[in-house]
């Protein structure tokens, strides 16, 4: 479980490195990306964080990874304890695959050596399955890999981890349909109660199907934090080309074959989730979709 | 008049297994794939396709028996159909019904069109 | 407890091999210079055979000294996590010290390990049966340079025991690349620090062997640097668990 407490995050100076605000701090000469930012993300699901370019969802991520802290005043908390760069105790709960992955001069199957010497839960029978599924070759240096091929081998590193928090920002980038199927599986594959896979991105149609949770980032902060099973039961997501039909619409976008809607759903049957309305519904009037649930 | 509301994931897939169960992929009183195997296969979230055997449980097409996994429950096969029966009655054939009167088409044309197509059947 | 000292154990062996890693594009050309560079080394030592017996045996001391400071200093090895890889090294399960401290020692180490191996290796297997190790009164099959006489300027005795003097002399050789090394931010400039701080070293100690020629006043010099090498450490160690930091992600 991680929780994040309050966080504001910005830059005291533009471009340089982001720092952790408290209410001490002095705001005002700088660029907030977050503020006031708290979650609560449970074990055994699987969280979609999505949102805008350049709206914060890296940032709050190398923040949960550990990659932001300020000693003075702990912001997260893994498993009830609170986090800082530094806590191997801690810090071996957590694998983040980062957006762009780096071109290290260490052959695959050596780096996955190295890093099992750091999460005491790694496989290597896991990290092996992985690599036959997305057809990678283990004696390659990792600098020589493409661009998805890189993603892929550090997916591999994650899933054979074993570590309980799993981070992925942008995993769907680089990867071609058989190797996005192959995610899928293994995100699917990976799921027990006590793991925590956290996936952050623009392509949420392609991972749609895995979500627990949805977490929209806009505005700072966290503006729709929900399930996708609440969501489902709360909310309507409909296709009419009734005109009339609008008019009771929390929100409405054009389609082909007519107006995709929300509606408050009152049929008591769950409704698939349309994210790209929902998305959209959010950014335009996040109150008004919260209102609805409890 | 276009109204789609589309079902939720969980409930779509629990629609999918019957119409496997209907097409004989599983026969009654067999095993069918554990929720992982199943999730994995269709690339779905795994508590979404726990909800979904949940459901087909409680609607009695599923039988969980401990330590063993999922079976298809011998009735399973007449317990869909009713369903469906139901459901074709109650939505379906109440919006057929609706367009056919709409553009005019009498019951006893209805009635023969039916006939006839039984018929070529 | 007995999966954490596991875990522990493991964490310290994965970071001492952290140090072992080729540097991509370093050509094998460079690391024969290298070579070439070290059997230079041991050619000189055979030409300055005709000098007096002790200076003989000093000025090879003093070759062989500089030579491993430069070899640990030249990048022709860098350490797995450089500054391509600074957010991989932060995310690393292991404390700032133990990533630190065990990775410097770890390259120390290995890179130790490899010069004894060639430097003294080629030394041996070119040299055995040479008049100057006949002067110099030793067997074939013996080390050319005792390796005490290696790790020490001068050992005074009379001041002090002599695991002392190894000590002081110990941190003498080591606190100034780990404090270079350990005072930066990130691994981003740590390499590159260590390789600065070694060239200073090798010019000040060549400029101190020169000028006292292992005289006391030199010993005396090397006691206080050795001192303020332990307390640089000390100091940097603490300082590297304390500090907080934030990276460049």
């Amino acid at each position: 479980m991680i929780e994040v407490k309050d966080l504001s995050i910005g830059y005291s100076i533009p471009g340089n490195t982001p720092q952790i605000f408290t209410h001490s701090d002095d705001y005002d000469s700088s660029e907030i990306v977050l503020r006031g930012l708290s979650l609560k993300i449970e074990s055994g699901k699987v969280y979609g964080l999505i949102g805008r370019n350049g709206v914060g969802k890296t940032t709050l991520l190398n923040c949960i990874s550990g990659l932001i802290w300020k000693n003075s005043e702990k912001k997260v908390f893994i498993d009830g304890m609170p986090f800082s760069n530094g806590n191997p105790n801690l810090s071996s709960r957590i694998f983040y695959v980062t957006d762009t992955t780096p071109p290290i001069h260490v052959r695959v199957d050596k780096y996955a050596r190295k890093l099992s010497m750091f999460y005491p839960l790694f496989s290597m029978d896991c990290f092996n399955e992985c690599v036959e599924l997305f057809g990678l070759n283990y004696k390659e240096y990792i600098d020589n890999l493409s661009l998805g091929q890189k993603k892929m081998a550090f997916l591999s590193f994650a899933f054979a981890s074993n570590a309980s928090h799993i981070i992925l920002d942008e995993p769907t980038n680089g990867l071609d349909i058989t190797s996005m199927r192959t995610l899928r599986k293994l995100i699917a594959s990976n799921m027990t109660d006590d793991k925590t896979i956290i996936i952050s991105t623009h392509h949420i149609n392609e991972i749609s199907s895995l979500l627990d949770h949805i977490i929209i980032l806009n505005n700072k902060n966290a503006v729709f934090d929900h399930s996708v099973l609440e969501a489902g039961r709360v909310l309507s997501f409909v296709e009419s080309d009734k005109e009339t039909d609008k008019e009771k619409a929390l929100y409405s976008m054009s389609s082909a074959y007519g107006n995709r809607m929300i509606l408050p759903n009152t049929s008591g049957i769950d409704s698939e989730i349309d994210y790209e309305l929902l998305y959209e519904a959010v950014l335009d009037d996040s109150n008004r979709i919260n209102s609805l649930f409890k | 008049m276009i109204f789609k509301e589309k079902l939720s994931i969980y409930l779509q897939i629990a629609e999918r297994i019957s119409d496997e169960i209907l097409a004989g992929a599983y026969s009654p009183g067999s095993r069918v794939p554990s929720v992982r195997e199943y999730a994995v296969m269709i690339e779905v979230n795994l508590n979404t396709v726990m909800r979904s055997y949940d459901t087909l449980q409680s609607w009695g097409i599923l039988e969980m028996k401990r330590g063993l996994g999922y079976f298809v429950a011998d009735n399973a096969v007449q317990t869909i159909l009713a369903r469906r029966r139901e459901a074709f009655i109650s939505t379906q054939a109440s919006e057929f019904f609706e367009t056919a009167r709409t553009l005019g088409v009498t019951p006893d044309e209805l009635a023969d069109m039916y006939k006839t197509f039984i018929r070529q059947k | 407890m007995k999966h954490n000292n596991t875990f522990r154990l493991n964490r310290f062996l994965g970071l001492i091999g952290t140090g072992i890693y080729k540097r991509k594009n370093s050509k094998t050309l460079t690391f024969t210079i290298w070579v070439g560079i070290l059997f230079l080394f041991v050619l000189l030592n055979q030409l300055i055979s005709n000098l007096e017996f002790d200076s003989a045996r000093i000025v090879v001391t003093r070759v062989y000294q500089i030579s491993y400071i430069v070899f640990l200093s030249v990048p022709v090895f860098r350490l797995t996590f450089n500054e391509q890889m600074s957010i991989q090294w932060n995310l690393l399960p292991a404390s700032a010290f133990e990533k630190n401290l065990y990775s410097v020692l770890g390259m120390l180490i290995w890179r130790s390990l490899l010069f004894f191996i060639v430097v003294l290796g080629l030394d041996y297997l070119l040299w055995s049966g040479s008049p100057f190790i006949e002067s110099m009164g030793m067997e074939m099959g013996q080390c050319r340079i005792r390796l005490t006489e290696f790790f020490t300027f001068g050992i005074t005795d009379t001041i002090m025991p002599r695991w002392v003097s190894y000590v002081l002399v110990f941190f003498f050789y080591t606190s100034i690349p780990i404090l270079a090394g350990i005072s930066n931010n990130t691994s981003l400039h740590r390499e590159y620090a260590f390789t600065y701080a070694w060239s200073a070293y090798i010019i000040f100690s060549t400029f101190i062997n020169y000028c006292f020629k292992g005289g006391k006043e030199y010993e005396y010099l090397v006691i206080v640097f050795g001192c303020a090498g332990i307390i640089g450490l000390i100091y940097n160690i603490i300082f590297s668990i304390t500090r907080s930091c934030n990276t460049k992600a």
